[in-house]
């Protein structure tokens, strides 16, 4: 009965089919049968027997005598499917009962199953083992191909954490030193001097600021999702008490919509508003009557859709070029000169990678000097609370 | 001679950094250093080239960076934290890492505080400051043993 295992020309290993009948002539002719499907065919001569075949190896599919002693074949299946490593393999009844009975096949929620009807045509049963092969093979090839991504994923991250990392340890010195000499030998530079030594400094820390966010942008990349209810406004009216305790001479008016409430990754919903907020509250230093908005509209939102909720925050700031909207919420994208904005060009890559990780949508509008307006939706909120 | 801070560090540039940082808050005197993991070990159990120290000699507080040659300074920490001379010493993880292992890690062996070394000199200074004012000034320590 176990035969070696046959390989193609290529050296890859043929899919398995299980035969399972009590009677070995039925075994004997079934074999026959699937002489010419490229397959590797096994066999059993119970449903015990059977059960433990599944636990050995993959298969693409089982066919499957329903009438056998001790153990039918709708009872081998229930067995199969209430374990996790044989619930999806696929099942061909076989059968001299021409009904289907309904009963029996309510309870198999998981995995594809067929019924093949004694005598049995050739034909119908080569070409419905071949279905199931196909299949069998395109999931093992998309099972290959995630498992190939995955693992490319997880390499790039690691990678880009640990050069952020080491990228980082050399600006210590640059600027440490910098410093030491503006402090210790400063009377003895021009201006000029100490002008060059002061932008050192600055290009330093300025690296350092954007690896921390390259860092940031992995992190919440590689981040498990922790879904639970989350209160934005709290969130939003925190981080608003934050910036004006550290820029107490800013007058900026503040309307936070109460209770707006959501299921999603408290952390990192944290992260996405302070990057809006913060933003908003950058891009509006300039105006004497700055003002910053946030809350929850329903529909009639430009790029919204009335099924979902769509949230946002709106300041009455510099605004942006729309014609870069889209182009602003990939890393490294400025869409105002350093000199006028401090920032690294990465908050807003950090905003969409998490909205997305939700599963949600974001974009922006604005016209120079209208002010700018963030949308974004989080649809998990409605499949979760609904 | 012995100090008061034991400073566990191999790259020169911190070291001078990490002086001056100290000297900025009037604590260079005070500092020891040695550049590898074994050497910490040797200098705190009293092991070869430190054998003529007394308990008294022992520093009031380490600053270990967690990449250094020989013992790493996760196991440097294991090894403070198992020994009853040594075990209550205010152990600061200064290092440039901020990778979440090496937090919970240190943490999880007894490290004090977790200190990631800033880019800009300004706040490492203040940091120092913080950290001597802290565990040289304000902590109070169980008795010797």
């Amino acid at each position: 009965m176990s035969k070696e295992t046959r390989t193609d020309i290529d050296g890859a290993l043929r899919p398995s089919v299980l035969i399972v009948d009590d009677v070995e002539a039925n075994l004997v002719a079934l074999e026959a049968l699937l002489e010419s499907v490229p397959c590797e065919v096994v066999r059993a001569s119970s449903g015990n027997e059977a059960l433990r075949q599944l636990l050995r190896r993959p298969y693409a599919v089982m066919l499957l005598d329903v009438q056998m002693p001790d153990m039918d074949g709708f009872e081998v299946a229930r067995y199969a499917r209430e374990n996790s490593s044989t619930s999806d393999v696929p099942i061909i009844f076989i059968t001299a009962m021409h009904e289907t009975p309904e009963n029996v096949l309510r309870g198999y929620s998981t995995g594809a199953f067929d019924f093949l009807f004694k005598p049995i045509n050739s034909d119908v049963l080569r070409s419905k083992v071949e279905v199931f092969l196909d299949l069998h093979q395109s999931r093992k090839r998309l099972k290959d191909e995630i498992e190939a991504h995955r693992a490319t994923l997880a390499e790039l991250e690691a990678f880009n954490y640990s050069v952020s990392h080491d990228l980082r340890a050399p600006l210590r010195p640059l600027d440490g030193f910098s410093q030491a000499l503006l402090d210790d030998y400063g009377d003895r530079l021009d201006e000029r001097g100490v002008d060059y030594l002061k932008r050192i400094r600055a290009a330093a820390q300025r690296m350092g600021m954007l690896i921390e966010d390259l860092l940031e942008l992995s992190r919440v990349s590689r981040a498990e999702l922790h879904r639970q209810p989350v209160d934005l406004s709290t969130i939003v009216s925190s981080i608003v008490t934050e910036l004006r305790e550290g820029d107490p001479a800013r007058e900026v008016e503040v309307v936070v919509a109460p209770d707006v409430r959501v299921q999603g990754d408290p952390r990192l919903l944290r992260i996405a508003l302070e990057n809006l907020v913060r933003n908003a509250w950058k891009f509006t230093n300039k105006r004497p009557q700055a003002r910053l908005e946030f809350g929850r509209s329903d529909g009639n939102v430009p790029g919204g859709t009335p099924e979902e909720p769509t949230y946002f925050i709106r300041d009455n700031g510099v605004g942006f070029d729309p014609t870069f909207a889209g182009k602003m919420f990939q890393p490294f994208q400025r869409l105002h000169k350093v000199t006028d904005f401090e920032g690294t060009g990465i908050g807003l890559a950090i905003v969409s990678r998490i909205v997305r990780r939700h599963d949600g949508r974001i974009w922006a509008e604005s016209g120079p000097d209208r002010g700018a307006t963030f949308f974004f939706t989080l649809p998990a909120t409605a499949r979760w609370t609904g | 001679m012995a100090g008061r801070i034991l400073l566990v560090e191999d790259n020169e540039d911190d070291v001078a950094l990490t002086l001056r940082a100290l000297e900025k808050n009037r604590l260079h005197n005070a500092v020891e250093i040695v550049r590898d993991g074994q050497e910490a070990l040797d200098l705190l159990f009293r092991r070869g080239a430190y054998a003529s120290r007394t308990a008294a000699d022992l520093p009031e507080l380490i600053l270990l960076d967690l990449k250094v040659p020989r013992v790493d300074g996760l196991e440097v920490l294991r090894q403070i934290r198992a020994s009853p001379i040594t075990q209550f010493l205010p152990v600061v993880v200064l290092t440039s890492s901020s990778q979440e292992r090496d937090v919970v890690q240190s943490y999880q062996l007894g490290a004090n505080s977790y200190v990631q070394k800033p880019v800009d000199f300004d706040d490492f200074i203040e940091a120092t400051r913080q950290l001597g004012m802290y565990w040289l000034v304000l902590n109070k320590l169980p008795p010797a043993p």
